[in-house]
């Protein structure tokens, strides 16, 4: 009996065991008829260390990624544009010695928003996200790949309000660090399923503010304030998310699912509450 | 090594470009209130004695500090301000930021969370800060009015995250404001000089938000009074118990300070020696060991 026979007599057995393997058998005809892309010279590059060779662009269902040379990667979330908040991010391998690698990631998004009104209150918000996320990658052998780093993000938010009852300035700043850890399996030149589990290592936020006012017409009061609080602190936050990811000629496909705590795309942060985390991107290389 | 000076050179310029971008610090240092330690401890330990010759000079000193604070209304002015910067705190309209910050700090969301909750209160938040109040006086008119010119009281309140600090502190310009009388009220005007802590209010262990005027205080005013045209220096320390109209100065005598506490017409004396009960009527203290002294006519 062929291989397929006896994974077909196991799942008739076990009805989820048998959705799982169905499920593989999918990726795996899927990924016969593809062109082979799951090389050397074109790695995964999401929690990894490495980038695209030299001339891979990328128009993405999140990014738009443009390789300048070998090792370095510029692009953008093209989709915050269109609310005013401006990003970029750099990927820089630093060092490829195979079977290892070290790259640098860091990304940058701003915000400024200003609203008043014919009462004259106005107020101002400025955003600011930085993260850098250093990453080590080890490709084992031509089937795995484990990549290793951590993610550092900031967001500062500061603004200026003005009404008619009270005027002040405030900033606030949350940092984390968040620690990765990514096992890719290539099963065929194709596909390659790809494991990624995140860890919080801390997360904290701080904030000030200078803010006057006045109750009433005697009475004038001006707060000075400042706090830090580490209730964002989540203990045991983390999260995993197995994804297959395809990779043909001039396509690449991932989709996932996960559990956890999610880490918000782009500002890093990581909510309490534990959910279920879909992972899904679409891109196209020429 | 090529790979070595490459990492670094990589690590250093992100590290650095996210340094650079941190946000500033807390706002400007917290300032230092004055150090009340000595008058508290005083109120509480007095260092002075009392025998036939001192107690009743002791007692005179005290009823002429009652009565410049009863009848320049310091107390009431005291008072006054502290109900306008509690209101200020607490019971302005909800949607200040302010209110949402205090309401913050002092809700804890779950009984258990209630239940277990740590000095450094429940959410976990560390900081503070402090309150710069200004409270225009109510001026010489037949109705107060918010002018500049009736004279400003200034006072810093400080706070955590456990609630306010042990002393507000503050200065005073030229506050003129009425004292009931009859015929006619006095004027009665009360400056601080250049002194940067005309007023110290001592309000005990961190107190929670709204309780600031109502909660027992230990008074330090230093400056001048003026009644009526008639000016004189001040330099007194006393407590206040609102809840039971009961007001204590402290007393200089010979060997150190008494604390006289006059509360409707009884008066009291604590010394080093015991606490003293005075009977105007009888012209006589009692002390802990049912020893009299005798007062002077």
């Amino acid at each position: 009996m062929s291989d397929t026979g006896l994974t077909f007599a196991f799942c008739l057995k076990h009805k989820l065991r048998c959705f799982c393997c169905l499920l593989f058998s999918i990726v795996v005809l899927i990924s016969r008829n593809g062109k082979a892309e799951h090389t050397l010279e074109n790695p995964i590059t999401e929690q990894t260390a490495y980038t695209k060779h030299h001339g891979r662009h990328k128009i993405g269902l999140w990014t738009l990624e443009a390789a300048h040379n070998n090792s370095l990667t510029f692009g953008c979330t093209w989709a915050t544009y269109f609310l005013l908040a401006p990003n970029a991010h750099v990927k820089w391998q630093v060092v490829r010695s195979d079977p290892v690698a070290f790259g640098v990631r860091t990304s940058v998004l701003t915000f400024r928003g200003e609203n008043s009104s014919s009462q004259g209150q106005s107020s101002k918000v400025r955003l600011f996200v930085g993260s850098l996320e250093p990453m080590f990658s080890w490709r084992f052998n031509s089937s795995w790949t484990l990549s290793t780093g951590s993610v550092l993000t900031l967001v500062i938010a500061d603004g200026d309000i003005s009404t008619a009852s009270f005027n002040g300035v405030a900033a606030a700043a949350v940092s984390n660090v968040q620690y990765l850890l990514s096992a890719e399996w290539r099963i065929n030149r194709t596909v390659a399923f790809v494991v990624t589990g995140r860890y919080l290592l801390f997360q904290k936020a701080q904030a000030n503010a200078n803010i006057s006012y006045q109750p009433d017409d005697f009475t004038r009061m001006t707060l000075h304030g400042a706090a830090t609080t580490s209730s964002l602190n989540y203990r045991g936050a983390g999260s995993i998310v197995g994804s297959v990811h395809w990779s043909w000629r001039h396509i690449d496909l991932r989709i996932g699912v996960g559990y956890g705590n999610w880490s918000l795309p782009l500002v890093n942060f990581v909510v309490e509450k534990k959910t279920l985390i879909p992972d899904l991107d679409f891109a196209y290389y020429f | 090594m090529q790979m070595a000076k490459k990492i670094v050179v990589a690590m250093t310029l992100c590290t650095g470009s996210l340094i650079g971008c941190l946000p500033p610090q807390s706002v400007e240092e917290k300032p230092t209130p004055p150090d009340m330690k000595s008058i508290v401890s005083a109120f509480e330990q007095p260092t002075g004695s009392v025998n036939n010759e001192r107690i009743s000079d002791a007692i005179a000193k005290a009823k002429q500090m009652a009565k410049e604070i009863q009848h320049s209304s310091i107390e009431e002015l005291i008072q006054d301000a502290l109900d306008a910067v509690n209101d200020g705190l607490v019971d302005h309209t909800s949607n200040t930021l302010v209110r949402q910050c205090i309401d913050c700090e002092q809700s804890s969301t779950t009984p258990i969370q209630k239940a277990t909750r740590t000095q450094s209160n429940s959410h976990g938040i560390q900081g503070g800060g402090w309150f710069e109040a200004e409270r225009v006086c109510n001026g010489w008119g037949s109705a107060p009015t918010p002018e500049i010119s009736n004279g400003i009281v200034r006072l810093n309140i400080g706070f955590s995250a456990d609630g306010v600090d042990p002393v507000i502190w503050g200065t005073v310009r030229d506050c003129k404001y009425l004292v009931p009388s009859s015929p006619a009220p006095i004027k009665a005007m009360l400056d601080g000089g250049d002194d940067d802590v005309a007023v110290a209010v001592y309000l005990g262990q961190q107190g929670a938000w709204g309780q600031m005027a109502h909660a027992s205080m230990i008074v330090r005013l230093k400056g001048s009074l003026t009644l009526d045209n008639e000016s004189w220096g001040l330099d007194l320390a006393f407590s206040i118990v609102p809840a039971e109209k009961k007001l204590s100065v402290l007393v200089p005598v010979s060997d150190g300070v008494v604390v006289v506490e006059i509360q409707d017409e009884t008066i009291a004396l604590d010394a080093k020696n015991g606490r003293w009960q005075c009977d105007l009527s009888e012209m006589q203290c009692m002390g802990p060991n049912q020893e009299i002294l005798e007062l002077d006519e």
